[in-house]
C-alpha cells in the first residue's frame, strides 16, 4: 500500500461545545520535504493532527491524504503513513520487540522485515534492548521505541507531533538527523515547540494561532519577512560602552553590555541599517562575531501571535 | 502529484479478521505477563483446591451417599463456585478492555495504526475469553479428577457443561467490556464489574426470590444451566415452599431459557460496547 505524498486540508474545524479548537483551517502540501506546524500551547496543533490521522472526526471540512478521505479510507491511509500523535504509550507488559512487531504486523509487514527494521532503524535511533519490557523504560527510551514504530513499513508520509518531547539533547539530535535524512524522499509534517528544531529541519512552516491558520510559507521567507531586530557583536579586544555610544550606529535605540567585548544592539530590523552597523563596529575594533541575537523565526513567531491578539 | 513507491506495495491490504487475530495474539501475550493473570490463576487454583479439599475431607462415603452419580457430584462441586470464578475472572480481564485505549495514552499507539475499532474490540474479546476459559478449565479438571477417583467415571455431560461455561464466560465478558466502554478509568471499570457480578446480581436474585419473581433478566440466574446441564432431568423450573403464612417460589431456568439469557447478555452488551467504543475519542486522564 503506497500513498501519494499529498495532503489536502479544507475548511477543517473542530468544535467542542462552545470552544472552537480548530477554526476553518485549509492548506495543501505536496511532495517530499518537511513542513512544521507551529503554534502556542492550545493553539490546535494536536487537534489538527488527530483529525488528519482519523483519531477524531472534524466538525466541518475534510482531510485528504494521497487523494483519499481520512474518514472514508482511514485504514487505507494509515497503512501507508506513519503517525506519532500526542504521547503514545505501548502496552507496558509487552517487550520493545513485541511492541514494534505488533505495529508492523498490523501494517501487513513480514516478520523478517520487521526484525530488519528493529535491527537497522532501531540501532539508528538507539532503541533499548528489544527484550526489555516497555514498562521498565524511561520516557525518552519509550519515545524512541514509538518513533521507531512510526517509521515501520517505509511510510511515504509521517506525522510527528512533538517527537522530541521528553528527550535529552543527545536523543533530540538522533531524531533530528533521522528527519533530515528521511525528508529527502518522504513527506514529514512536524509539530514542535522547539523553534531551533524547526529551523534546522523544516523548509516550510504553517502557523496556527487560537485555532486559526495565520500563515503558510517557506521557512526562509518567514524569517526574511520578520527580520531580526537585535544583533550581538563581539570584539576580540575590550571595548567601552561609550565607544559604542559614540559611533554613529543607524537606528540603534538600545545597547546592552554583556561583557567588556560583547554587546547587544537593538535596531529597526532594516537590512541596510544592519549592514551599516557592522561597518561602524569594524571601525571601533576587530569584530570576531556579528549575528542575530534572537532567532528570527522566534521573533516571527512572537510577532504573529501579537498580530492576532 | 509526486508518486511514491515503497516496499509496502508487496504487503497488500490487510483484512479485518487478520487484524483481529493480531490484536488477539498480542493481547494474550500482554495478559500472560500481567500480575492480574497470576492473581487470577492463584484465585481459581485456590477455589479449586478448596472444592476438592472439602470433598476429600468429607470422604468418599459421604460424598457418594449425598451424590449418587458423577453428574450430580460434579454439579454439586461446581454450583457454589463456578459462577463466582467466572464473574471475577471476566471482571479482571474485561473491566478495562476498551478504557485502556480511550482513557490512557496506549490509545495513541494502536489507534493510529491501520486497524478498525471492531478488530481491536473483537481481538481483545477473544483473547480475554480464551484466557478466562483456560483458567476455568482448571476448576473443571479438579472436580473431574475427583469424580474419576470417587466413581471411576466422569459424566459425558461435563463437555456440555464446559460449553455452557464458555457461553457464560462470553456473556460475563461482554458485560465487563460494556462497563469498560462506559468508564474512562480502567480501574473503575474493573471494580464496577466485580461489584455487579459478585454482589449486585446476588442481591437482586435474593430479593426476587423473596418476592417469588423469576429473575429471568439476571445473568447469574441464566448461568445456572452450566451445572443443570450435567443432570437435566433433575431440573424443576418452579419450586414453592410454604413458610408459615408465606409461600416462596424459587426458580431454576430451563436449559433453553438459560442459554437465551446468556446469549442475550453476550450479544447486546458486546454490541453496545462496540457502539460506545466506536464513538469515544482517546482522552487520557
Amino acid at each position: 500500500m503506497s500513498i501519494d505524498m499529498k495532503i489536502e486540508v479544507s475548511e477543517l474545524s473542530k468544535i467542542y461545545g462552545k470552544f472552537t479548537a480548530v477554526d476553518h483551517i485549509s492548506f495543501n502540501i505536496d511532495g517530499s520535504g518537511a513542513t512544521a506546524y507551529l503554534g502556542q500551547n492550545g493553539a490546535g496543533k494536536t487537534t489538527t493532527f488527530k483529525m488528519m490521522t482519523g483519531l477524531i472526526k472534524p466538525s466541518t471540512g475534510y482531510v485528504k491524504i494521497g487523494g483519499y478521505d481520512i474518514i472514508r479510507d482511514r485504514k487505507r491511509i494509515l497503512s501507508g503513513i506513519g503517525a506519532l500523535v500526542e504521547t503514545p504509550e505501548p502496552y507496558p507488559s509487552l517487550t520493545v520487540r513485541e511492541s514494534i512487531m505488533l505495529v508492523g504486523e498490523l501494517k501487513g509487514m513480514k516478520k523478517k522485515d520487521i526484525e530488519d527494521h528493529i535491527e537497522n532503524f532501531g540501532k539508528r535511533v538507539e532503541i533499548p534492548d528489544p527484550s526489555r519490557k516497555v514498562g521498565t523504560l524511561s520516557r525518552g527510551q519509550r519515545a524512541r521505541v514509538v518513533f521507531a514504530a512510526a517509521f515501520l513499513n517505509d511510510p511515504s508520509i509521517i506525522f510527528l507531533d512533538e517527537p522530541t518531547n521528553g528527550m535529552d539533547p543527545a536523543e533530540r539530535k538522533i531524531i533530528r538527523d533521522v528527519i533530515l535524512d528521511w525528508k529527502k524522499d518522504h513527506m514529514i509534517m512536524l509539530s514542535s515547540h522547539l523553534l531551533q528544531e524547526v529551523t534546522d529541519t523544516c523548509e516550510n512552516i504553517i502557523f496556527i494561532n487560537h485555532g486559526k491558520m495565520t500563515i503558510q510559507d517557506k521557512t526562509r521567507e518567514i524569517e526574511r519577512r520578520f527580520n531580526s531586530k537585535s544583533v550581538r557583536v563581539q570584539f576580540i579586544d575590550p571595548v567601552t560602552l561609550s565607544d559604542i555610544q559614540r559611533a554613529s550606529l543607524p537606528s540603534v535605540e538600545k545597547i546592552e553590555e554583556e561583557s567588556t567585548n560583547s554587546f547587544i544592539l537593538y535596531f529597526d530590523g532594516n537590512l541596510e541599517n544592519k549592514a551599516e552597523i557592522l561597518n561602524q563596529c569594524l571601525k571601533i575594533g576587530r569584530v570576531t562575531s556579528y549575528a542575530d541575537y534572537e532567532s528570527s523565526l522566534e521573533e516571527a513567531f512572537v510577532n504573529l501571535i501579537k498580530e492576532k491578539q | 502529484m509526486e508518486a511514491y513507491s515503497s516496499k509496502s506495495e508487496e504487503y497488500g491490504y490487510m483484512n479485518d479478521l487478520r487484524s483481529m487475530y493480531i490484536i488477539m495474539k498480542y493481547q494474550v501475550k500482554f495478559y500472560l505477563k500481567t500480575r492480574r493473570f497470576i492473581a487470577m490463576l492463584i484465585i481459581v487454583a485456590l477455589i479449586t483446591a478448596l472444592t476438592v479439599g472439602i470433598d476429600l475431607y468429607e470422604g468418599v462415603a459421604k460424598s457418594t451417599a449425598g451424590s449418587p452419580d458423577s453428574a450430580t457430584f460434579i454439579a454439586a462441586g461446581l454450583s457454589g463456585t463456578l459462577a463466582l470464578s467466572i464473574g471475577v475472572v471476566a471482571a479482571f480481564f474485561g473491566g478495562d478492555a476498551t478504557s485502556i485505549e480511550t482513557g490512557t495514552n496506549s490509545g495513541y499507539y494502536i489507534m493510529t495504526q491501520p486497524v478498525r475499532k471492531i478488530s481491536i474490540l473483537m481481538g481483545r474479546y477473544f483473547a480475554a475469553v480464551l484466557l478466562a476459559f483456560a483458567l476455568i478449565l482448571i476448576e473443571y479438571a479438579g472436580v473431574a479428577a475427583l469424580s474419576q477417583d470417587f466413581y471411576g467415571a466422569v459424566t459425558a455431560n461435563i463437555f456440555l457443561s464446559i460449553l455452557e461455561a464458555l457461553l457464560l464466560i462470553g456473556a460475563f465478558m461482554s458485560l465487563a467490556f460494556l462497563f469498560s466502554s462506559v468508564f474512562k478509568n480502567p480501574l473503575i471499570g474493573i471494580l464496577f464489574s466485580v461489584i455487579v457480578f459478585v454482589i449486585v446480581f446476588n442481591i437482586i436474585s435474593g430479593i426476587l426470590e423473596i418476592t417469588s419473581i423469576e429473575p429471568w433478566f439476571i445473568l447469574t440466574y441464566g448461568g445456572q444451566v452450566v451445572t443443570e446441564i450435567l443432570n437435566p432431568s433433575s431440573v424443576t423450573h418452579a419450586t414453592t415452599r410454604r413458610l408459615a403464612a408465606f409461600s416462596i417460589t424459587t426458580y431454576q431456568p430451563y436449559i433453553w431459557e438459560g442459554n437465551a439469557i446468556m446469549g442475550a447478555y453476550l450479544t447486546v452488551s458486546l454490541f453496545l460496547s462496540y457502539i460506545i467504543f466506536r464513538v469515544k475519542e482517546v482522552r487520557p486522564q
